[in-house]
C-alpha cells in the first residue's frame, strides 16, 4: 500500500465565482441547450418522416413556401450575433455599460426577429390544420420561436435588473450565458431554414 | 374450487394442455414452435448455469485476494462474454431462419381475403374476378385447407391486430396502412382467433374463427356465401322481415336480396350460417340474438348497437326470420 | 488490503463551532409554512421517494382491482370502461409517477453524499422539478377519481387515444401529466450530471467514482435524449386533440405509426431509465456485503455505457407486428439481442464479485439475490421477444405482462427494496427490522413468482394483455386465479415493508455513520447526514475511500462556513477549481411551479390557460432572479 500522507487541502485561496465555462450555471446551460436540440432533433425527424409518407411535399395545394421573410430573418439573426459575441466579451471583462448596451442591442434584434416571424408564419401558405405538412411545419416553427421569446424574457430580466440594481460579478456571468443561448437559437436556425424554407423547393 | 385446484397441478400445467400457441396448424406455425422449445431449452440450460454460477460463488470459502484469483476471475468473466456471445448469434440465426420459413410462399393459386377492423367486430370480404361474386361476411373466416391464404388487412377505426395463434403469429390492422398477413392450414379444423391489440373497451370480446375445411366443402360454402340472402319461407319470417325493414336494423345492417343496405354493423345475409354472434362472443342460437337484440349493452357493454324495445311477438319473429338466413 | 479495511470513524467530521455556523448557514426554513422553501437535495429527495412510494401503493392498488377481476371468467367487479382507466392508471402511475421518479429521488438524495459536495447546483431549479412532479400525480388522479381518468392505456396508441375515439378530458389530462414528468425528470438530469461532472470531492478522478454515481450518471444522460421523444409526441397529440392538426391523421398525410415511433424512441430507453439506477443500487449492496469493491469496475462502467448505447436502438421491437420491412426488423432483432451481453457482462462480474467472499446475508442481500433470479428471467424472455416469430406470437399477451414484470419488478423493484434496507439507517438513523425483512422477503419472492410465472403461461394459451375479462371455457381459469393469490401475497408482503418502516423510522435499532462497513462517501458523515452533508468536504484517492485505512480520507479547509459554498473540481480529474454560492431557501419555486402547473392543468380545459400561465409567469420569473442572493 501507498506510504500514509495526508490529503487535506486547504480551498481558502481558490477562487471564486468563475465567468467562464468552468461555472456550474454554464454547465447547466449546456444541458439545457443540449436538451432543446435534442427536441428540435426529433422534431425534424418527423418531418422527415412525414416527408417520406407524403407524396406531394408540401401538398399540391399548398405549394412551397415564400423565402422572403424567412432569408430577411435569417440575415437579421446573423447580424444579432454580433452583439452577442460582443455581449459575451463585455460579460467577460466585466464592463458594465457595454453590457447594458449590448443587451439592448439584443433586445432590439430579437423583438425584429420576432416581427418578421409573424410573415415567416404567413409565408408558408397553410395553416397548423391544414395538413400534416402544415402541423409538423408550424410545429418547428413554433418551438423555435418558443425559443426565441424564452430568451428574450431572459434577456429582458436580466437588462432591468443591470438598469436598476448595482451590478456583481454573477450578472456578468448570467449576461454572458444569455449571449451562448442566443448562439444557439442562431445556429439551430440556420438547419432549421434550409429544413424549412429550402426543403419543400426540391422535388 | 377442485376444479382449480386440479388445474393448479403441475401435471396441468405442463402436460395436461396443449399451448394454443404451440399447437400448429400450418407450417409457418410449426416453424415458430421449434423456435419456441430451441429457446425454451436453451435458456432454461442459461439460467441454471448462471444461478449455479451464483449458488457456488456464495458457498464458497477462502475469498482471499491473489493476483492468480484475479486472473482466474478475469479468464472466467471473458469466457462468459464470449459463450453469450456466441449463443446470442446461434440465437439470433435461428430467429431469422425461422423468419424466412414464416414468410409463406404465395403463388398464383393464393386465395385473397380483405379484413377489415371494426371496434369490436370483423367485416370479412371475399374478392372475387365478377364483382356480383364478391361477398361480405363477419366473425368468421373460412379457408381452404392445402392452399396459402393471404390475408389484406385494413382498419376503419383504431388499430387492432389479427391473431390467430394455432395458425400464424400477429399483424395489425392499422387506419391508413395496408399489411398483410398469410399462411396455409394443413388441419382442418376450427380455430380461434381474437384482438391483440388494445382497442377500446370490448377488445376482450372482439374474437373471430377460422374455420379450414377441404377444399370442396370450401368451394360449397363459397358458392352459398355468393347467393343472395334466403327468401321468408313463411308468414312469421316474411312478418320478421318487415321489422327488420321497418325498425332501425335496416340502417345498421346489409341483408343482400332483401333491400337492407346498411354498412356500419355486420353484414347479416348469411347470419345463420355462422356459429356465433358479436364477434365470438355468444353462440348463434335464437335465445342469444333475442337477447342481443333487445339489450346488447348488457351482454357486451359499450358496444355500438343500441337497445330496441321491440313488442315480443315482433321480436319472435324477427328472430325467426334472422335464424333462416342459412 | 484486507488489514487496512477498517472502517473510519466520520473523518469528515469538525469542531462543533464549525458544525454550528455550517448548520446555521444552511439551515432550511422553520416552520409548515418553511416547507414550501425547501432546496436541500436531501429534502427534495425524500420528497420523491415517499410521493414516489405513494404512488406505487395506489398503482399497486390498481394492480390487485385488476387481478380480483381477472380471478375469476367473467369477473363482475369492474366494468370494461373502469377497467381500462384502471389499467392505463396503473401503468401511468408506475412508469411515470413510481418508478422513474423513484429513481431520480434516490439520486438526489445520495449522489451528492456520494461525490462529498453539500447540494445540487441549482437548488431551487430542483424544488421546482418536485413540484412539477406532484403537480402531475394529483392532475393524474384528480381526474380519475372523478372517474374521468385516462383510458387509452399508458402507451396511448394513436388513433385510439385522439379526439375521435377518446373524446373525454382523461385523455387531454395525460398528455399533460406526461409534460408534468418529463420536465421534472429533465431538471433533476441536469441538476445530477452538473453534480456529478463538476462537484466531486477532489481526488475523485473518472475512475474513482462509485458505479452507482456512473449508473445515475448515465441515466440522467438518457434522460437528456429520450425525454425530448415524448415531449414531441405529447405535444403532437395534444394538439391534434386540440388544435385540430393531423399528425396522426392519415386522411391529411399524417401516420398513425409516427406515434409508435416517437413513443418508443422514448418508451425503450425508459426502461434503461429505471432499470440503470438499480444495477448501481446492485453494486453498492454487493460490495458492502461482500466487503470488496465490485470485480471488473472499467467492464461494468463501459457495461452501463453500452447498455444506454444499444437503448436507444430498439425501439421498434415493440412494433414488430405492424409489418414494417424485414430487413429493418433484422437490425432491431440483433440490437435487441446485443444488449443482453452488456448485462450478462455485470452479471459475471457480480458473480466474481462474491465468489468466495462469505457474504453477510442481510436483508439488502437476500433482496439483491431475488434480483438476480427474477431479472435473469426477464431479461432471458427479452431475449426470446427480440427475435421477430416469436414476438409475433407472445406480443401483446400475458407473456409479454409477466415479461415487464419480471424486468421491471426483478430488475428495479427487488434492488430499490435491497435499497431501502441498505440505506434506512444513513437517512434516519434507524435499522429497519431484520426479521421482518427476512419474512417479507420471502413473502414477496414467492408472491411475485406466484403472480407472474403463470402469465408466461397464459401468453402461450392465447390470453391476449387488457382484456377486463375473459370467456370460462378458454382454459386459463386456473392460471389466472394463481396470478391473483400470488398478487394478495405479494400485497401482504408490500404492507410489512411499509409498516416496518413506519415503526422502524420512531423505534429502530440506532444506527451509527457507517453501519455496514461500506466504503462510499455516504457513508463517511453521520445518520442521518447534517443539513451540510460534510462538516469538511473530503478528499480522496481511491474507488474505496473509506476501506483505505486511517488517511484514506482528508478534507478541505478553508472553505467559509457562513457562506453557501460549493467546491467545483475539474470534470476529469476532479482538480479543486474554485468555490461557487448557491441559493438558499425560497418560495420562489413554489409559487412559480403553482402559476406554470395552473397553465398546464387549465388547458386541459381551455388552451387559454397556457397563455394565462405564461404571462403570469413573467413576474414570477423576475421575483426568482431578484431574490437570487443568499439570505
Amino acid at each position: 500500500m501507498t506510504a500514509p500522507r495526508t490529503l487535506d487541502l486547504d480551498a481558502s485561496d481558490l477562487p471564486r465565482g468563475v465567468l467562464d465555462s468552468r461555472s456550474l450555471v454554464w454547465w447547466g446551460t449546456i444541458v439545457m441547450t443540449v436538451t432543446e436540440g435534442m427536441v428540435f432533433a426529433i422534431s425534424v425527424g418527423g418531418y422527415f418522416y412525414l416527408r417520406t409518407l407524403s407524396s406531394a411535399w408540401p401538398p399540391t395545394h399548398t405549394g412551397p413556401p415564400d423565402l422572403t421573410a424567412a432569408t430577411v430573418n435569417l440575415g437579421i439573426l446573423l447580424l444579432s450575433a454580433i452583439p452577442a459575441v460582443w455581449l459575451d466579451r463585455a460579460g467577460k471583462r466585466q464592463d458594465a455599460r457595454m453590457v447594458r448596451l449590448t443587451l439592448a442591442a439584443n433586445l432590439v434584434f430579437g423583438t425584429a426577429f420576432c416581427v418578421v416571424r409573424v410573415f415567416e408564419f404567413k409565408a408558408l401558405h397553410c395553416m397548423w390544420n391544414s395538413s400534416a405538412y402544415g402541423s409538423i411545419t408550424w410545429t418547428i416553427l413554433g418551438l423555435h420561436t418558443s425559443n426565441l421569446l424564452t430568451s428574450l424574457l431572459e434577456t429582458l430580466i436580466v437588462f432591468v435588473y443591470v438598469l436598476v440594481k448595482p451590478i456583481e460579478e454573477r450578472h456578468f456571468l448570467d449576461a454572458r450565458l444569455d449571449g451562448v443561448f442566443w448562439y444557439f437559437i442562431v445556429v439551430t436556425w440556420i438547419p432549421l431554414y434550409v429544413v424549412l424554407f429550402l426543403v419543400p423547393r426540391i422535388r | 374450487m377442485r376444479r382449480a385446484l386440479v388445474l393448479l397441478s403441475p401435471c396441468a400445467l405442463f402436460a395436461g394442455c396443449r399451448y394454443a400457441t404451440l399447437d400448429r396448424a400450418t407450417p409457418e406455425g410449426s416453424r415458430i414452435t421449434d423456435l419456441h422449445w430451441f429457446m425454451f431449452w436453451l435458456f432454461g440450460a442459461v439460467f441454471f448455469a448462471v444461478m449455479g454460477s451464483l449458488a457456488a460463488a456464495l458457498m464458497r470459502r477462502g475469498g482471499v485476494f491473489s493476483p492468480e484469483g484475479e486472473r482466474r476471475r478475469s479468464a472466467a468473466v471473458i469466457w462468459g462474454a464470449a459463450v453469450s456471445c456466441v449463443l446470442l448469434l446461434v440465437t439470433l440465426g435461428a430467429s431469422v431462419w425461422a423468419g424466412r420459413e414464416v414468410a409463406t410462399p404465395t403463388g398464383p393459386d393464393t386465395l385473397e381475403i380483405r379484413v377489415i377492423g371494426h371496434q369490436w367486430w370483423w367485416e370479412v370480404r371475399y374478392p372475387a374476378a365478377v364483382a356480383a361474386q364478391e361477398f361480405t361476411t363477419a366473425n368468421e373466416i373460412h379457408v381452404p385447407v392445402g392452399r396459402a391464404v393471404r390475408f389484406l388487412l385494413g382498419s376503419d377505426d383504431v388499430i387492432h391486430s389479427f391473431w390467430a395463434p394455432n395458425l400464424n403469429g400477429k399483424k395489425d390492422l392499422l387506419p391508413g396502412r395496408s399489411t398483410t398477413e398469410s399462411f396455409r392450414v394443413e388441419r382442418a379444423g376450427t380455430y380461434p382467433g381474437r384482438c391483440a391489440e388494445f382497442c377500446g373497451y370490448q377488445h376482450a370480446h372482439m374474437g373471430f374463427v377460422v374455420i379450414a375445411e377441404p377444399p370442396e366443402r370450401f368451394d360449397a360454402w363459397l358458392a352459398g356465401q355468393r347467393r343472395d340472402a334466403e327468401e321468408p319461407s313463411n308468414e312469421t319470417q316474411r312478418h320478421g322481415l318487415a321489422v327488420f325493414l321497418s325498425g332501425p336494423c335496416v340502417t345498421c345492417h346489409t341483408i343482400r336480396g332483401a333491400g337492407a343496405f346498411g354498412h356500419r354493423g355486420p353484414d347479416l345475409t348469411h347470419l345463420a350460417s355462422r356459429s356465433t354472434i358479436a364477434a365470438d362472443t355468444l353462440p348463434n342460437t335464437t335465445g342469444h340474438l333475442a337477447g342481443w337484440i333487445v339489450d346488447s349493452q348488457r351482454l357486451k357493454p359499450g358496444n355500438r348497437m343500441p337497445p330496441n324495445l321491440i313488442p315480443s311477438g315482433d321480436l319472435l319473429d324477427l328472430v325467426a326470420y334472422l335464424r333462416g338466413l342459412r | 488490503m484486507s488489514a487496512s479495511r477498517v472502517p473510519a470513524t466520520r473523518p469528515t467530521t469538525a469542531p462543533e463551532d464549525e458544525r454550528a455556523a455550517l448548520a446555521h448557514t444552511w439551515r432550511e426554513r422553520s416552520g409548515s409554512l418553511g416547507l414550501l422553501f425547501s432546496v436541500d437535495h436531501k429534502t427534495i429527495g425524500k420528497r420523491y421517494i415517499l410521493t414516489a412510494v405513494v404512488f406505487f401503493l395506489l398503482g399497486g392498488l390498481e394492480a390487485l382491482a385488476m387481478r380480483i377481476q381477472l380471478a375469476r371468467p367473467e369477473g363482475r367487479l369492474l366494468n370494461p370502461d373502469l377497467y381500462d382507466q384502471i389499467f392505463t392508471m396503473h401503468g401511468t402511475t408506475m412508469m411515470f409517477f413510481f418508478a422513474v421518479p423513484v429513481m431520480l429521488g434516490v439520486g438526489l438524495y445520495f449522489v451528492p453524499l456520494m461525490v462529498g459536495t453539500r447540494n445540487v447546483p441549482f437548488p431551487r431549479l430542483n424544488a421546482v422539478g418536485y413540484w412539477f412532479y406532484l403537480a402531475g400525480g394529483l392532475l393524474l388522479y384528480g381526474c380519475f377519481f372523478a372517474n374521468r381518468g385516462p383510458d387509452a392505456g399508458w402507451f396511448a396508441y394513436v388513433p385510439l387515444s385522439g379526439n375521435q375515439y377518446s373524446s373525454g378530458h382523461g385523455m387531454d389530462a395525460w398528455v399533460q401529466i406526461i409534460n408534468f414528468t418529463e420536465v421534472s425528470a429533465l431538471i433533476v438530469a441536469g441538476s445530477l450530471i452538473v453534480t456529478i461532472f463538476k462537484q466531486r470531492a477532489p481526488g475523485m478522478s473518472l475512475n474513482r467514482i462509485p458505479l452507482f454515481v456512473w449508473a445515475i450518471l448515465i441515466t440522467m444522460i438518457m434522460i437528456v435524449f429520450a425525454m425530448p421523444a415524448v415531449i414531441f409526441a405529447a405535444g403532437s397529440l395534444n394538439s391534434d386533440r386540440s388544435l385540430g392538426t393531423h399528425f396522426f391523421n392519415p386522411a391529411e398525410g399524417g401516420d398513425v405509426l409516427l406515434w409508435q415511433h416517437a413513443f418508443w424512441f422514448f418508451g425503450h430507453p425508459e426502461v434503461y431509465i429505471v432499470f440503470l439506477p438499480a444495477l448501481g443500487i446492485v453494486s453498492s449492496i454487493l460490495s458492502a456485503f461482500s466487503r470488496r469493491p465490485i470485480f471488473g469496475y472499467t467492464a461494468m462502467v463501459l457495461a452501463l455505457v453500452a447498455t444506454a448505447f444499444l437503448g436507444f436502438g430498439l425501439w421498434v421491437h415493440h412494433m414488430f407486428a405492424t409489418g414494417l420491412p424485414q430487413l429493418g426488423q433484422s437490425f432491431f432483432t440483433a440490437a435487441s439481442l446485443m444488449i443482453a451481453l452488456p448485462t450478462g457482462v455485470q452479471i459475471f462480474c457480480w458473480i466474481a464479485t462474491i465468489w468466495g467472499s462469505r457474504p453477510r446475508w442481510e436483508p439488502p442481500l437476500l433482496f439483491v439475490l431475488g434480483f438476480f433470479f427474477t431479472f435473469l428471467i426477464g431479461g432471458l424472455t427479452g431475449v426470446m421477444l427480440a427475435s421477430v416469430p416469436m414476438d409475433l406470437q407472445a406480443h401483446d399477451t400475458f407473456f409479454v405482462v409477466a415479461h415487464l414484470h419480471y424486468v421491471l419488478i426483478g430488475g428495479a423493484v427487488f434492488p430499490l427494496i435491497g435499497g431501502l434496507f441498505f440505506w434506512f439507517p444513513k437517512v434516519t438513523g434507524r435499522f429497519l427490522g431484520r426479521t421482518l425483512g427476512f419474512w417479507s422477503f420471502g413473502l414477496l419472492f414467492v408472491g411475485f413468482n406466484l403472480t407472474f410465472f403463470p402469465m408466461h403461461e397464459l401468453g402461450f394459451h392465447g390470453m391476449p394483455r387488457r382484456v377486463y375479462t375473459y370467456a370460462p371455457d378458454r382454459g386459463w381459469n386456473g392460471l389466472n386465479l394463481a396470478a391473483s393469490v400470488g398478487a394478495g401475497v405479494m400485497g401482504i408482503a408490500i404492507l410489512l415493508i411499509l409498516i416496518n418502516a413506519i415503526r422502524s423510522a420512531r423505534h429502530g435499532k440506532p444506527a451509527p455513520g457507517n453501519p455496514w462497513g461500506a466504503e462510499t462517501l455516504e457513508w463517511a458523515t453521520s445518520s442521518p447526514p447534517p443539513v451540510y452533508n460534510f462538516a469538511r468536504i473530503p478528499v480522496v484517492r481511491s474507488l474505496s475511500p473509506l476501506w483505505d485505512g486511517p488517511d484514506g480520507i482528508g478534507v478541505v479547509t478553508g472553505l467559509p462556513t457562513d457562506k453557501r459554498e460549493l467546491l467545483v473540481t475539474h470534470p476529469l480529474d476532479a482538480v479543486p477549481s474554485h468555490r461557487e454560492e448557491v441559493p438558499g431557501p425560497s418560495v420562489n419555486p413554489f409559487i412559480l411551479s403553482v402559476i406554470m402547473s395552473a397553465g398546464l392543468i387549465g388547458s386541459v380545459f381551455s388552451l387559454w390557460w397556457i397563455l394565462i400561465g405564461a404571462v403570469l409567469s413573467v413576474p414570477a420569473a423576475f421575483a426568482w432572479y431578484w431574490t437570487q442572493e443568499a439570505p
